[in-house]
C-alpha cells in the first residue's frame, strides 16, 4: 500500500472522535468523570508521544502535570490573574520544567534516563510540600475561584466538560499534526533504532528533547484543567504514584496509537469507578489488568483493534492478489 | 546544631550502618537481576514487604525466630522463582521496560492480597527475647537487634560476595554481566542462570523485610517506597555492579543518617539529589558499566 | 500473655491471637469486598441522603471503613426513631481511596449524580478540604470531620461547612498545658512533616512559649517512616525534660517502640499529642506504657462506652476515635434538619449554630463563628489492661473555647450589627 496517498484522505480517525466525544458525558455515569476522562487523556497523550512514538520511558511525567497545576492554581491565588493568563502561565512553568528537566535527564539514557526523571519530580514534590505557606503543602492549594464568563458557568459540570474539550480537541490536533510532520517521523526513527537513526543523520538528542518538551506541554494543560476542575491543588499531583497512574493509561490504551490515551483513560477511569462500587480492593484487579497486558496485549486495547483491522485488510489485499499488503 | 556530641555522630553512625546493611541487601540484588538480565524489577520492595509478613506469620505458627528467619527469605525466593518462570520470562526480547511495566503491576497485585490476607491496618511485631537490650560498643550503647542486623547482614552479604567471586557458577554470573551471548554459545544454559540469580535477589529483599519487621512490625505499604530508595542505591552504585551497590548502600544509610541529624526534612529527597548529581557527573553510577 | 520470667518488651502473638486479629480484619475487610455502599430502603418516600467520602481503599484504608460503618450505625438509629421529617435517611458511602483528588472526584459524583442532601466525612485533612471545595458553592451543608486546622479560618471557611472534629491545634494546646504542668518545661520536637504535624506543633509551641519553657528543636519524619533511628540520636543528644511526639496510628506506635530500645524513656518523659486506642490495642499497650497521649474519645469513659458497646458489637471491633466522630455527626446532622423542621441550608445552619449537644461524650457545642465543635480532650496514660479493652486511665479532661485560636485570629469579623462576616 502507498503511504504517500494517506496523506491526502481525510483523516477520519480525528474527525471521529469529535462527536464521540462531545456525546461522551452522556454516556458516564455523571459528566465529572468525563472531564476526568479528558484531562488524564491529555496527560496521555503527551505521555504517549515521549514513549509511544520516541520511545523513551519516563518516570517523572508527573513533574509536568504539577507544575501545570500550582502554576495555575498560584497565578489565580496570590496574583488574582485571569483564567487565561493563569492557565497559559501554568502551561509556561511545564513547558520550562521540561525543557531544564529534558535537557539533564536525556544526557542519560534507558534505565538512567528514567531514574532521573523520577528523582526530578520527587525534588519537585519535596519543594511544594515544603514551601507550605505558598503551595499550601499536603493540605492543598486552595482559593481558586468557580469561573464564569460569557454565560459559562465552569461551576456546572457539563460546562466545564466542554471547556475542557475545546482543549483537548485543539491539542490533539497539534499531536496529530506534529506526529504527520517529518519531526514525526523522525521520533519514530529514533524509537525504532537510535543508533541506525544517527547514521541517517537524525540528531537523536534534539529529536528526543523536542519530544520530551512537547509532552511536558500536554501534561501541563492537563494539570492547568485539574487546576480549574477541583479547585484544589494537592501536592499528591507530584507524587511518584501518579507517574504509575498515566504509564497504566499509556499501555492499556495502546502505546503508539491515535485513540489510545484517550481509550486507556476511559478505561482506567471507568473501571476504577465501577471497581469501586463493588469491590474496595479495585488496585488488585488494576495490577492484574496491566499485568495481562503486558504479557498478552502489549499493543494495548486500541493497538490490538489496528492490528486486527489491518490483518484483515492484508487478509483482502492477498486475497484480490495485489502483492504486499502495507504495514502500518 | 553545635551542641551534637562526638557521641551523638557516632550513635548516627552506627545507625547509618544499620539503614546501609538493608539497603545494600535490597539493592545487590537488584543490581544482579539488571546487570544479568537487563530486568528493571520494580516488585522488590513487594518482595521486601512479603518477606516481612511471611516471617511474622511463621513467627505466630513456629515461635522460634531463627527457623522462621532462615525459613521466609526461602519461601519468598520460591515465590519470585515462580513470578520469573511464568511471567518475567516471556517477555526476554521485547522491550526493555516490559519486564519493568510487569513488576510495576505485581506491586498493586501482592499489596492488595496482603490487604485481604492480613487485614489493611499492619501487624505489630517485637524482637526476639536475647536479642532485646543494648550492647556497648565502648564508647556508645546500641540497641542489640540494630547490632544483629549489621553483623547477619554483613555476613549475608560477604556469602553472597563469595559465590559471585569464588565459585563456578558466581563466574558465569560475573561473566553473563558483561556478555550475555558469549556465556550462551558456551553451551550455558543461561536461562537457568538467570532464574538463579532471580530468584536470588528475592531472597536478599525478602531477608532485608524480615530482618526489619520485628523493628517496625509489618503493613501492608512498607515496600512501596524501599524500592525507589533501593533504585537510588543501585544507580549510585552503578548498576550490574555487586560492590558498588554496597559501597552506594553503606553511603546512602551514612547520608540519610547524617542529613537527619541537620535537616530532617531533606531525609528522603537527599538521595535524589544525591543520584542526580552521581548520575549527571558519572555516566553509569560510581561503578557501573554504562 | 506474659511467659514467666520473661522480661518482654513487646508482645510476641501466639497463633491464636495473631488468627483472631486477622480473623477480625479478614472479616471486616472481607465484608468490604461485596459490600453495597448505597443502602436501599423500600420505601414510598424518595430517602433523604447523606454523602459519605471514605478512604476504603488506599494507604488508610481502615479509617474509612469506619466512617462507613460508624454512618451505618448513626442511620439506622435515626431511621429506628422515624427519620427526618417522615422520610428514611439513606447514607451514600464512596471511596477516595485516600487521595484528594479521588475525594474532590467522589464529592462531584455524589453532588451531581447522587443529588445528595447532606456532606458528612472525609478522613484525612486534604480530602476534607477538597470535598469542602465541591460542597460550599453549591450551598450543600458539609459536615467535613477531619481534622484540619484551615477549614475553620478565613480564607477557607464557608458557612455551610462545619468541623466537628478537633483541630490540631487544639489537641497541641491540651498536651501542651498539661505537659508544662506536670513533667516539664524544655522540650524537643518529633513530628510528622506534614499538615497534622506542623498545625500541633503551632498549638504545643504557642504554650510552651506562654508558659516561659525552652524549645530545643523539632525533628520533623516523612509521613509512613518505618525507621526512626535516624532521628534518634539527635533526640537523645538534645538534653530535653520531655520529648514531644506529633504522629498517629503505626508512626506513633513505632517511633515509641523504637525510642524505648535505645533508652530514651529513661532519659526523659515523652508524650505523644494523639493516641489511636485502636492501633495501640492492636500492637500491645507495653508500647506506650509511662508515656501520655491525648484522644478525642476513649471507649471505656462512661460518656462513650454505651456507644462504643454497641459499635463493637455490631461490627466486632471497638471504634476509633474517626468513627464516633463521624457517628456523632451524622447524629448531629440529622437532628439539626429535624429541630429546622427543613431540609434548607440556611435552617439547618441556624438549627446547629450554638447547639449544644451529647451523642458519644461529653456535652459540645458549635461555636457560631467558625463553625468548630467546641469539645473536651482526654489525657490518657497507658496501664495493664485488666479487661480486654481497658489499656488507658483517663489522667485529665480539658475543654472549653481556651483550646482554640478565637474567632478575631483566625479572621473572623462582626459587622456593625453584631453578626459575623459570611464570604462564602
Amino acid at each position: 500500500m502507498n503511504h504517500g496517498t494517506r496523506k491526502t484522505t481525510i483523516d477520519w480517525q480525528f474527525w471521529i472522535s469529535i462527536p464521540i466525544l462531545i456525546l461522551l458525558p452522556f454516556f458516564t455515569p455523571y459528566h465529572a468523570v468525563a472531564t476526568n476522562i479528558l484531562i488524564i487523556g491529555l496527560f496521555a497523550t503527551g505521555f504517549n508521544i515521549l514513549l509511544g512514538y520516541t520511545g523513551q520511558l519516563s518516570f517523572g511525567h508527573a513533574s509536568f502535570y504539577g507544575l501545570g497545576a500550582y502554576g495555575t492554581g498560584l497565578l489565580i491565588v496570590k496574583l488574582n490573574a485571569p483564567l487565561w493568563a493563569a492557565m497559559a502561565g501554568g502551561v509556561l512553568a511545564a513547558t520550562l520544567g521540561a525543557l531544564i528537566i529534558g535537557y539533564l535527564a536525556l544526557r542519560r539514557s534507558d534505565v538512567y534516563f528514567s531514574l532521573l526523571t523520577l528523582a526530578f519530580s520527587q525534588i519537585l514534590y519535596f519543594l511544594a510540600f515544603q514551601f507550605r505557606s505558598i503551595t499550601g503543602g499536603d493540605d492543598g492549594l486552595r482559593g481558586i475561584p468557580v469561573f464564569q464568563f460569557f454565560g459559562i458557568d465552569l461551576g456546572q459540570a457539563l460546562h466545564m466538560y466542554y471547556f475542557a474539550f475545546v482543549f483537548f480537541i485543539v491539542m490533539t490536533y497539534f499531536a496529530r499534526v506534529l506526529l504527520r510532520s517529518p519531526l514525526g517521523k523522525a521520533m519514530r526513527a529514533v524509537k525504532e533504532n537510535e543508533d541506525r537513526a544517527i547514521a541517517c543523520g537524525f540528531n537523536s538528542q534534539r529529536v528526543k528533547l523536542i519530544s520530551f518538551i512537547v509532552s511536558g506541554v500536554y501534561g501541563g494543560m492537563a494539570g492547568a484543567l485539574f487546576a480549574i476542575h477541583t479547585r484544589h491543588v494537592p501536592t499528591d499531583l507530584l507524587y511518584w504514584t501518579m507517574n504509575g497512574e498515566v504509564i497504566f493509561v499509556s499501555i492499556v490504551g495502546g502505546v503508539g496509537t491515535f485513540f489510545g490515551p484517550i481509550v486507556g483513560s476511559a478505561a482506567f477511569l471507568l473501571i476504577h469507578d465501577y471497581l469501586q462500587i463493588i469491590f474496595t480492593r479495585w488496585e488488585l484487579i488494576v495490577g492484574m489488568i496491566l499485568i495481562f497486558f503486558i504479557l498478552f496485549f502489549k499493543e494495548g486495547i486500541v493497538g490490538a483493534i489496528e492490528n486486527r483491522v489491518a490483518s484483515n485488510r492484508e487478509k483482502k489485499a492477498a486475497g484480490s492478489a495485489r502483492g504486499q499488503g502495507g504495514g502500518s | 546544631m553545635f551542641n551534637i556530641t562526638l557521641r551523638v555522630y557516632l550513635l548516627q553512625i552506627f545507625i547509618g550502618l544499620s539503614l546501609g546493611v538493608i539497603y545494600a541487601m535490597m539493592a545487590s540484588g537488584l543490581s544482579l537481576i539488571f546487570g544479568l538480565m537487563r530486568v528493571v524489577n520494580f516488585a522488590h520492595g513487594s518482595f521486601y514487604m512479603l518477606g516481612a509478613y511471611t516471617l511474622v506469620y511463621l513467627i505466630s505458627l513456629i515461635g522460634n525466630f531463627w527457623i522462621c528467619l532462615l525459613a521466609a527469605p526461602i519461601i519468598v525466593g520460591i515465590l519470585g522463582i515462580l513470578v520469573e518462570v511464568s511471567g518475567i520470562r516471556r517477555l526476554y526480547g521485547t522491550e526493555e521496560f516490559n519486564p519493568l511495566l510487569l513488576t510495576l503491576g505485581l506491586n498493586y497485585v501482592f499489596v492488595d492480597i496482603i490487604r485481604i490476607f492480613f487485614g489493611l491496618g499492619g501487624i505489630g511485631s517485637s524482637i526476639p527475647k536475647g536479642l532485646d537490650g543494648m550492647v556497648n560498643l565502648g564508647f556508645i550503647m546500641f540497641p542489640a537487634y540494630r547490632f544483629f542486623i549489621i553483623v547477619f547482614g554483613a555476613a549475608v552479604l560477604f556469602l553472597v560476595w563469595l559465590f559471585i567471586n569464588r565459585t563456578n557458577l558466581g563466574m558465569i554470573v560475573r561473566a553473563g554481566t558483561k556478555d550475555n551471548e558469549m556465556v550462551q554459545m558456551l553451551g550455558i544454559n543461561i536461562r537457568m542462570v538467570w532464574t538463579l540469580v532471580f530468584g536470588l535477589g528475592i531472597t536478599m529483599a525478602a531477608l532485608s523485610g524480615a530482618l526489619i519487621a520485628p523493628l517496625t512490625g509489618v503493613m501492608p505499604e512498607m515496600g512501596s517506597f524501599m524500592v525507589i530508595e533501593a533504585f537510588v542505591v543501585v544507580v549510585i552504585g552503578g548498576m550490574g555492579s555487586f560492590a558498588g551497590s554496597i559501597l552506594a548502600a553503606i553511603l546512602v544509610g551514612q547520608v540519610i543518617g547524617i542529613t537527619n541529624l541537620f535537616y530532617p526534612q531533606a531525609g528522603t529527597v537527599a538521595i535524589f539529589v544525591l543520584m542526580v548529581v552521581v548520575l549527571l557527573t558519572r555516566k553509569a553510577g560510581l561503578f557501573g558499566e554504562g | 500473655m506474659n511467659k514467666e520470667g520473661r522480661k518482654s518488651k513487646g508482645r510476641i502473638w501466639t497463633r491464636r491471637e495473631f488468627l483472631k486479629i486477622v480473623g477480625a480484619t479478614t472479616g471486616a475487610v472481607g465484608a468490604t469486598l461485596g459490600f453495597p455502599p448505597i443502602l436501599k430502603y423500600a420505601l414510598g418516600d424518595t430517602p433523604i441522603k447523606i454523602g459519605v467520602p471514605a478512604a476504603l481503599s488506599g494507604t488508610v484504608a481502615i479509617l474509612g471503613t469506619d466512617f462507613r460503618d460508624a454512618s451505618i450505625l448513626a442511620m439506622e438509629q435515626v431511621n429506628a426513631e422515624g427519620g427526618i421529617l417522615g422520610r428514611k435517611v439513606e447514607i451514600i458511602v464512596r471511596d477516595t481511596a485516600g487521595t484528594a483528588a479521588g475525594a474532590s472526584t467522589r464529592a462531584k459524583e455524589m453532588i451531581e449524580s447522587d443529588k445528595v442532601d447532606f456532606m458528612c466525612g472525609a478522613n484525612l485533612g486534604h480530602e476534607g478540604l477538597a470535598v469542602h471545595e465541591q460542597t460550599y458553592p453549591r450551598k450543600i451543608v458539609n459536615m467535613c470531620n477531619t481534622m484540619s486546622d484551615p477549614i475553620t479560618a478565613l480564607p477557607t471557611f464557608s458557612k455551610y461547612t462545619f468541623h466537628p472534629d478537633i483541630a490540631p491545634y487544639m489537641l497541641g494546646n491540651v498536651m501542651g498545658r498539661f505537659t508544662a504542668k506536670n513533667l516539664g518545661k524544655r522540650w524537643y520536637f518529633l513530628i510528622a512533616d506534614y499538615a497534622f504535624g506542623w498545625q500541633n506543633y503551632e498549638g504545643f509551641s504557642k504554650v510552651l512559649k506562654d508558659e516561659k519553657g525552652e524549645n530545643l528543636g523539632v525533628s520533623p519524619h516523612p509521613l509512613g517512616t518505618k525507621d526512626f533511628s535516624p532521628y534518634i540520636g539527635k533526640v537523645m543528644g538534645s538534653g530535653a525534660d520531655v520529648l514531644v511526639t506529633i504522629n498517629v496510628g503505626f508512626d506513633q506506635v513505632n517511633s515509641w517502640k523504637q525510642l524505648r530500645e535505645f533508652g530514651a524513656f529513661e532519659k526523659m518523659k515523652i508524650v505523644a499529642a494523639l493516641f489511636q486506642p485502636g492501633t495501640i490495642w492492636a500492637v500491645g499497650e507495653e508500647v506506650v506504657m509511662g508515656g501520655y497521649g491525648g484522644a478525642t474519645f476513649w471507649w471505656e469513659a462512661p460518656e462513650t462506652k454505651s456507644v462504643a458497646d454497641v459499635f463493637e458489637k455490631r461490627f466486632g471491633r471497638p471504634p476509633t476515635d474517626d468513627a464516633l466522630s463521624q457517628y456523632e455527626s451524622v447524629l448531629e446532622l440529622c437532628d439539626a434538619a429535624k429541630r429546622a423542621k427543613s431540609l434548607n441550608s440556611d435552617k439547618v445552619i441556624e438549627a446547629l449554630e450554638g447547639h449544644k449537644f451529647k451523642w458519644a461524650k461529653t456535652e459540645e457545642y458549635w461555636r457560631e463563628c467558625d463553625h468548630q465543635a467546641i469539645q473536651d480532650i482526654y489525657i490518657l496514660k497507658a496501664k495493664k489492661a485488666k479487661r480486654k479493652y481497658d489499656t488507658f486511665d483517663i489522667v485529665e479532661k480539658i475543654g472549653g473555647e481556651q483550646l482554640t485560636r478565637t474567632c478575631e485570629e483566625q479572621g473572623h469579623r462582626k459587622d456593625a450589627k453584631g453578626k459575623w462576616i459570611r464570604h462564602q
